[in-house]
């Protein structure tokens, strides 16, 4: 069986969604193509077990090998990672995109170049900034900030006005961009799998699998949407792309947990929005999901406090730092393996930056009155006082757990050919018509949630695919 | 039930044991929703992890013959707390990477109990 289009887009998330409507509104005959099933957002409480089941590549259960393995999740839904995130929006930091033009001499990648993008984002996208601003949990953060004096900001989410303590619905693909390509005449493959791509007689062939058949998408041009760890490995699988995933990078994130004497945490609370940027600090701090679930997955290393979670979970939350990884990873397509091997080397600069961020964040949650803290660390822990913390032994390879929601750069673009796999627009260096849309394209870790920079740079794309920019 | 459910079984009822702690009978026995969850997940995991885990499941149900003279999945509780144990601490990297892994997954879902209790609705 064959599907023809002009384009095709391969990936539904942010990237793949953004692009697909840009494309469909500039009147071109769009192919949406999504390996998982397209679900209402309603379909399940939002972090819940069932979501993991639903939505989740492998029900979330993936991980980046290495002598520290990094836990990793994708969404794998119709809208991708934005039917499954808290919805944190922030532009690139401008001393990212001027490291990425001078390092990979990535062209018109300013934050001038990118401001009309993501103005035109933020206009489609409801942004509501103090939609979790009354949030216990994060309160107790900003409180903390001000009393150590670091500057605590609360990130834009793309969602509804909340009521002050959880955020309004999200503003998810499948409620926005997909809606919107879908009125403009795109046509959506849900359940699709791109298996490999080809070029053939001037076309590009995707070939996949559909229902336990074979299809094969016929398009002019491709977006690979896929995600930091698929794309590559479609290109790989492919043989295309050079060295596509030989530069992964991420967001090493290490979570600890802090209990209060009083209620800091409620059900569907949702993830608060406060985050804190020390200055000059490679680290920052955040507010993870505080749910019983997530509390016992933290409290893991602390048998004692993780038997008191179901009497006590109201006055605990969790908390996490985070640096832009400086370690490099890897994808690696194995012969008769649907799935790709991830690795991950973690520098030592990032056990070193999260070892220090957490005993800071520990001495933030003090000051904001927090009566023990629980790092997610093998022998670290549990603390009593900020001193206590302080002097608290490094963080070792075979102590930490390290997670990332983050995973970018893994075909960076740029007009160095021996760094990059795209050029400076996503389209892949030595293709005809074939674009990158998600965040492989970055150059390296962002340092803040790379969706804001993710859609921006494909709406650009996009429109330079259509000779608009 | 094959070889490896029952391996999956065996690990998260004495990991739910020592999880859930005393005096809250929301997360106590009988834990199949917490096995069935742990088997689906390590169903559902990448490829090569998945045949790793696979794999290691059977060394880890084989091992407990050397020390118990009876494979795991067959020990009484206090048996299985040893061996888990021993996995736990030991040297060997995956070895502590099995372990960690059900205990993971088994907290995860184990807990997700309480957020039913509390929410009235599915987890």
């Amino acid at each position: 069986m064959t599907q023809r289009s002009q384009i095709a887009v391969i990936g539904s998330g942010p990237g793949g969604a953004v692009a697909a409507c840009a494309l469909a509104e500039a009147g071109r005959d769009v192919l949406l193509v999504e390996e998982g099933p397209r679900l209402a957002l309603e379909s399940c409480r939002p972090f819940s077990t069932e979501e993991m089941v639903q939505k989740y590549r492998h029900g979330g259960v993936s991980a980046a090998l290495g002598s520290c393995p990094v836990a990793y999740v994708e969404g794998r839904v119709v809208g991708g990672g934005s039917e499954v995130n808290s919805a944190l929006y922030h532009r690139a930091p401008v001393d990212r995109l001027e490291e990425w033009t001078r390092r990979f001499r990535v062209e018109a990648l300013s934050e001038k170049d990118l401001a009309a993008q993501s103005e035109a984002i933020e206009a489609d996208l409801t942004m509501a900034a103090d939609s979790s601003r009354l949030h216990p949990a994060g309160m107790r953060l900003a409180q903390g900030a001000e009393r150590l004096g670091l500057p605590c900001r609360q990130a834009l989410r793309m969602a509804q006005a909340g009521d002050g303590r959880t955020a309004g619905q999200r503003q998810a693909m499948s409620k926005t961009y997909i809606p919107r390509a879908l009125q403009a005449g795109c046509r959506l493959l849900e359940e699709t799998r791109v298996l490999r791509l080809t070029w053939a007689a001037g076309r590009w062939v995707c070939r996949a699998r559909r229902g336990g058949a074979s299809l094969d998408i016929e398009a002019e041009k491709v977006f690979l949407a896929c995600g930091a760890i698929q794309t590559p490995h479609l290109l790989r699988r492919s043989g295309l792309g050079g060295h596509a995933g030989a530069s992964l990078a991420l967001h090493p994130t290490v979570k600890l947990v802090a209990e209060f004497a009083d209620e800091v945490n409620g059900p569907d609370l949702g993830v608060a929005a406060q985050q804190v940027k020390p200055v000059g600090m490679r680290y920052g701090f955040g507010c993870s999901l505080s749910s019983p679930s997530n509390l016992a997955l933290a409290l893991l290393d602390h048998p004692e406090a993780l038997t008191r979670v179901a009497a006590d979970w109201r006055r605990m939350a969790v908390y996490y730092a985070m640096v832009p990884g400086t370690g490099c990873g890897e994808i690696r397509s194995l012969p008769a393996c649907r799935d790709p091997l991830v690795r991950y080397r973690a520098s030592a600069d990032d056990l070193g930056g999260l070892g220090e961020g957490l005993r800071r964040l520990a001495e933030l949650l003090f000051a904001a009155g927090a009566k023990r803290v629980y790092p997610s660390a093998g022998g670290l822990g549990p603390w009593s006082s900020a001193a206590e913390a302080g002097g608290a032994a490094a963080l070792t390879s075979s102590d930490a757990r390290l997670i990332t929601i983050h995973l970018m750069g893994s075909c960076p673009m740029g007009e160095d050919r021996g760094l990059c796999v795209a050029d400076s627009f996503g389209k892949v260096h030595g293709s005809d018509g074939l674009w990158l849309a998600d965040a492989s394209l970055l150059c390296g870790p962002v340092g803040v949630n790379p969706q804001g920079t993710v859609m921006a740079l494909s709406r650009r794309n996009a429109l330079r695919a259509l000779g608009k920019l | 039930m094959n070889l490896s459910s029952r391996i999956v079984s065996a690990v998260a009822y004495s990991v739910c044991q020592d999880l859930a702690g005393a005096a809250e009978p929301r997360l106590g026995a009988p834990y199949n929703d917490v096995a069935r969850f742990l088997d689906e997940q390590i169903g559902r995991m990448p490829v090569p992890q998945g045949w790793g885990v696979r794999a290691l499941a059977l060394a880890f149900d084989l091992s407990a013959l050397v020390s118990h003279g009876a494979r795991f999945h067959r020990l009484r509780h206090e048996a299985r707390r040893e061996r888990l144990a021993v996995w736990r601490e030991s040297p060997v990297f995956f070895c502590r990477q099995y372990v960690r892994l059900h205990e993971s997954l088994a907290a995860y879902r184990l807990y997700a109990r309480l957020e039913t209790s509390v929410l009235g609705r599915g987890s």
